[in-house]
């Protein structure tokens, strides 16, 4: 009976904890980014695509079909549009599809297997034993970085105007 | 998985700690590993843009699975772009072309044997070839060729055929580059290497939006920029205010084609403020008007006619902007110049070049560590495949020049042809040869076929409408992986392997070469591009110049390869140092000059003790003297020319009935015409149509809104398009891609094709053109991709 009771702490230690501790804030440093306005009231029309085989379900919440994402996330999410924007993903147009998928094969959080492909050393790199394997719990949606934000905002592309061109 | 309870209690432990430090669960143990589970990676190169980004190719079961960057590839260090990572996926794509198909009766391709199709060509080029004369068959290669295929055309043709009816796509985004660097330095290609950025102090980006055309290269410069904004600087001139004008500190907006003033004018303010090089201008640079050597005395001269405030308002470029830019470049160096088709795709291409050049040379940033006038090339293999092998019609392997007599020998020998079977005029370049292309019942037409493989010139050539006739009526041959608007006029369609289906040689823009390994079997009987060159040879009775067409596709790639770096074993272009064996085993490739097999390649040419040819007597004689030597000078002085070229501004700018500068260009995702890269379903979605960049000012005039559709309409036609107002180009500037397929929004029915008079390159970047609001937007996001090789063209010819 101890050693039943011993191996039931043990396993709720090992589940429960973590997804406490996500229920929280993510980062000792800093808040999780909030979204500022509501989404389209025209999300229940959202049919989900159908899942690839073994994929967890995970949607969009409006079926958005050929529409360009950042027409509806410049309005709808604008402080997370305005960081992409501003990140190095935003000044090498790495688009929201790239990474989250088209229609068919949308995800919601796209994990190192979508990050490996451009960022192969930076994923080898990290530690076999990591306990963390998903790139943006460190390299924050939508900015990936916290440390390097005030250099990046010296880039932000409303800067134009210091190039002092009549007519622009 | 099995566990022993000491590991439990510490993995418990381990969760304990993540849990108290908010740290979310990692995977499995498994899944750690790699992700994608392979049988095999491969070693290769990217086959998109000509940056030569090394990767690996996850095969399982005979299939590719995966992509990774090559971290220890010394040109992207593990980092891919869109195009890179996502690219390979059209590769599986359903529209992939399987069987050989002739174009029968009723005007429908059908599916043929191998031994017919390859018959039926074979017969008809000797057929044309006897009627019409040795120069009635043309070959229109590609940058993206693997080196050995583009040789072994080139090799068969000027050869075999005698003909140099042989050139390609690099016509259209490189000749004027090769043009500058042939004209300035006496040889083509770069003296610097890739790995001067990360030494470079000042960024010249000119003609070029490196963001997205070249992102893995913007990366390694936007990566210094931001980590120390202060002591790097970016200049960018272009037009556009696109991304990569976000890193500049100075920003030269010039009005296309007038840049050639702004050059000038910059290198007037550094010779008026002292920040020459004299060591350089005394002892390294010819002054020179292209006709007459002067001296610097009357360059100084010349330049008085550019005066900063004359320039502005010639080029809209504000006069502080010009002389800071003259200032980072000259006094914060070491300084490195990038330019792309923003200067090629011009009728003052090669004079653009020259004067890029220029500005290095009279500052001594060249030849230097983080100093080099850089020219990106666009496609992956056009420097390694296409003008390192000589596959232009000027040109012989080892970018000698086919008028050069000895070049002519010295090829002759090497190919164990009959002395003066070489012929010494060149062929027609690529708008010449469209232009010449037509009818056997037409005698105005000298061309009568063509083999066209791995390019699209009825998308990619400019004014379309004019060439698509030709295309129609003559004997048309394209080797491809897709049905693209090419194929639409095919008589012999031949399905082509993938690079990932066959292997073979990249050059990149360093002169770099790199080896990708063949991973995977091309699906149905698609073949790679050298079994057809060799089996075409064989067919046609040059076996013996072409011995590769056995049973083994590797061995037929090293033979060629082979064949080909024995040919320029004894030129300043030598690759004969690189055997496969070193480029199979080296993650990073090797760089030419690379003479022996034991030499470690060549980062910085032109300097002692770095470029082996300063040693080679026997390629070009050096004083023992000199550290720097510009050794392929043709008065063999060892300078450079620096070159005082008239302004002359673009062949059509607008006027009252145009008032519009129409620049075209590529965007991120998309490759070239879309044939590939629109299949992919992400990157089709992140960029499903063409568009109509317009200033909101202009739009404001034309009562525009964004997504309006809005027909855009030259001198040689029009096209319908959404217009997307945003603040980027000048006003009076607009901007369309050209990845896209679909007629209504094909930009080369617009565009102009004078051409560069030194390079002949055509002048895509510039025409003029009047714009109407034709109603409200509409939905064309349509992905266009053309899935049947039956369906026809949209127009009629």
């Amino acid at each position: 009976m101890r050693r039943a009771i011993y191996w039931l702490t043990i396993w709720a230690l090992f589940f429960c904890i973590p997804f406490l501790a996500l229920a929280q804030k993510e980062c000792p440093d800093c808040d999780k980014a909030k979204l500022t306005s509501p989404l389209d009231p025209n999300w229940k029309q959202f049919r989900p695509p159908p899942l690839a085989p073994g994929e967890l379900p995970d949607c969009h919440r409006i079926q958005f079909g050929k529409q360009d994402c950042a027409d509806c996330h410049m309005k709808e999410t604008p402080d997370m549009y305005k960081q992409w924007v501003g990140s190095k993903h935003g000044i090498n147009q790495i688009k929201c599809g790239i990474c989250h998928g088209d229609v068919v094969n949308y995800r919601t959080m796209p994990d190192r297997m979508v990050c490996i492909g451009c960022h192969s050393m930076q994923v080898k790199n990290m530690p076999a034993q990591a306990l963390v394997t998903n790139c943006s719990y460190c390299h924050k949606s939508h900015w990936f970085t916290v440390h390097k934000i005030d250099k990046y905002k010296q880039f932000a592309p409303d800067r134009e105007i210091r190039f002092k061109v009549p007519g622009f | 998985m099995r566990m022993t309870r000491r590991e439990m209690i510490k993995l418990s432990a381990a969760a304990f700690a993540a849990g108290a430090l908010n740290i979310p669960f990692a995977d499995s143990a498994e899944a750690q590993g790699d992700d994608v589970v392979v049988d095999e990676w491969i070693k290769g190169a990217c086959r998109f843009c000509g940056t030569g980004c090394g990767v690996y190719i996850g095969v399982r079961g005979g299939k590719v699975v995966g992509i990774r960057g090559n971290p220890e590839a010394l040109t992207n260090f593990g980092f891919l772009c869109v195009k890179g990572f996502k690219g390979f996926l059209s590769m599986y794509h359903p529209d992939r072309l399987k069987y050989p198909m002739v174009r029968q009766a009723d005007g429908k391709l059908t599916r043929v044997s191998w031994n017919e199709a390859l018959g039926l060509v074979a017969n008809k080029f000797k057929e044309l070839q006897s009627k019409y004369g040795k120069d009635s068959v043309a070959y229109y290669g590609s940058g993206q060729c693997m080196t050995e295929e583009s040789y072994t055309f080139n090799k068969l043709w000027k050869g075999g055929f005698r003909s140099n009816m042989v050139d390609g796509n690099p016509r259209l985004c490189m000749a004027s580059a090769v043009g500058g660097y042939m004209t300035t330095f006496g040889t083509d290609e770069p003296a610097g290497s890739y790995s001067d950025i990360e030494k470079a102090k000042t960024f010249f980006i000119v003609g070029s939006n490196l963001s997205e055309c070249h992102p893995i290269i913007f990366r390694r410069i936007a990566r210094m920029k931001l980590e120390a904004p202060d002591k790097i600087n970016v200049i960018v001139c272009e037009p556009r205010y696109t991304s990569t004008s976000r890193i500049a500190d100075v920003w030269l907006p010039a009005d296309p084609g007038t840049d050639l003033a702004v050059f000038h004018c910059m290198a007037r303010e550094i010779i008026k403020n002292g920040w020459i090089d004299s060591f350089f201008v005394n002892n390294l640079c010819r002054f020179t008007t292209g006709q007459q050597v002067v001296d610097f005395e009357a360059y100084k001269q010349f330049l008085e006619q550019f005066k900063p405030e004359d320039v502005s308002k010639l080029t809209r470029v504000p006069v502080a902007n010009i002389v800071e830019a003259a200032r980072l470049f000259a006094t914060q160096g070491p300084t490195v110049s990038l330019w792309t088709m923003g200067l090629n795709q011009r009728t003052r291409g090669v004079w653009a070049n020259n004067l890029i050049h220029n500005l290095h040379l009279i500052t001594g940033h060249i030849c230097k560590d983080g100093a080099d006038s850089f020219s990106l090339t666009g496609q992956p293999n056009a420097c390694g495949g296409v003008r390192e092998t000589g596959s232009l019609c000027h040109l012989l392997p080892g970018t000698r020049l086919i008028t050069n007599e000895a070049a002519r020998t010295q090829v002759e020998k090497a190919w164990g042809i009959p002395a003066k079977s070489i012929d010494p005029k060149p062929g027609f370049h690529t708008m010449q040869m469209f232009a010449a292309l037509g009818a056997e019942n037409d005698a105005t037409k000298p061309l009568k076929g063509m083999l066209i493989t791995t390019t699209n010139p009825a998308q990619s050539l400019p004014n379309a409408h004019k060439y698509f006739k030709g295309m129609e009526e003559a004997f048309l041959v394209v080797i491809d992986i897709f049905p693209t608007r090419t194929t639409q006029f095919a008589d012999v369609l031949l399905p082509a392997a993938f690079i990932y289906e066959k292997g073979g040689v990249y050059g990149c823009s360093e002169r770099r070469s790199q080896l990708t390994g063949k991973c995977v079997e091309p699906p149905g009987e698609a073949k790679p591009d050298l079994w057809i060159g060799a089996q075409l040879a064989k067919r046609m009775g040059f076996e013996k110049l072409i011995p590769w067409n056995g049973d083994d596709p590797a061995k037929n790639y090293q033979m060629a390869w082979d064949d080909y770096r024995t040919c320029v074993k004894d030129t300043e272009h030598t690759v004969y140092g690189m055997t496969y064996e070193r480029l199979k085993k080296l993650e990073a490739g090797l760089q030419w000059p690379c003479p022996t097999p034991e030499h470690p390649g060549t980062a910085k040419r032109y300097v002692r003790g770095q470029d082996p040819i300063m040693d080679m007597p026997h390629i070009e004689k050096v004083p023992p003297q000199a550290m720097i030597y510009f050794y392929a000078d043709t008065k063999h002085e060892g300078k450079a020319n620096v070159f005082l070229r008239p302004y002359k501004g673009p062949e059509e700018p607008p006027d009252k009935d145009y008032p519009f500068f129409l620049t075209t260009g590529r965007v991120i995702e998309q490759w070239h015409s879309g044939t590939m890269t629109m299949r992919v379903p992400e990157i089709a979605r992140s960029q499903p149509n063409a568009y109509v960049e317009v200033h909101p000012n202009d739009a404001k005039q034309y009562g525009l809104n964004n997504g309006d559709m809005v027909k855009v309409i030259s001198r040689r036609g029009f096209m319908v398009l959404p217009a997307r107002v945003v603040k980027m180009s000048l006003p009076g500037i607009l901007f369309i891609p050209w990845f896209d397929q679909a007629w209504d929004r094909m930009v080369n029915r617009v565009t102009i094709d004078a051409v560069d008079e030194g390079s002949r390159q055509p002048e895509f970047k510039i025409c003029a053109v009047k714009i109407e609001r034709v109603g409200d937007p509409r939905d064309v996001a349509e992905m266009t991709i053309i899935s049947n090789v039956n369906d026809p063209f949209p127009i009629k010819v």
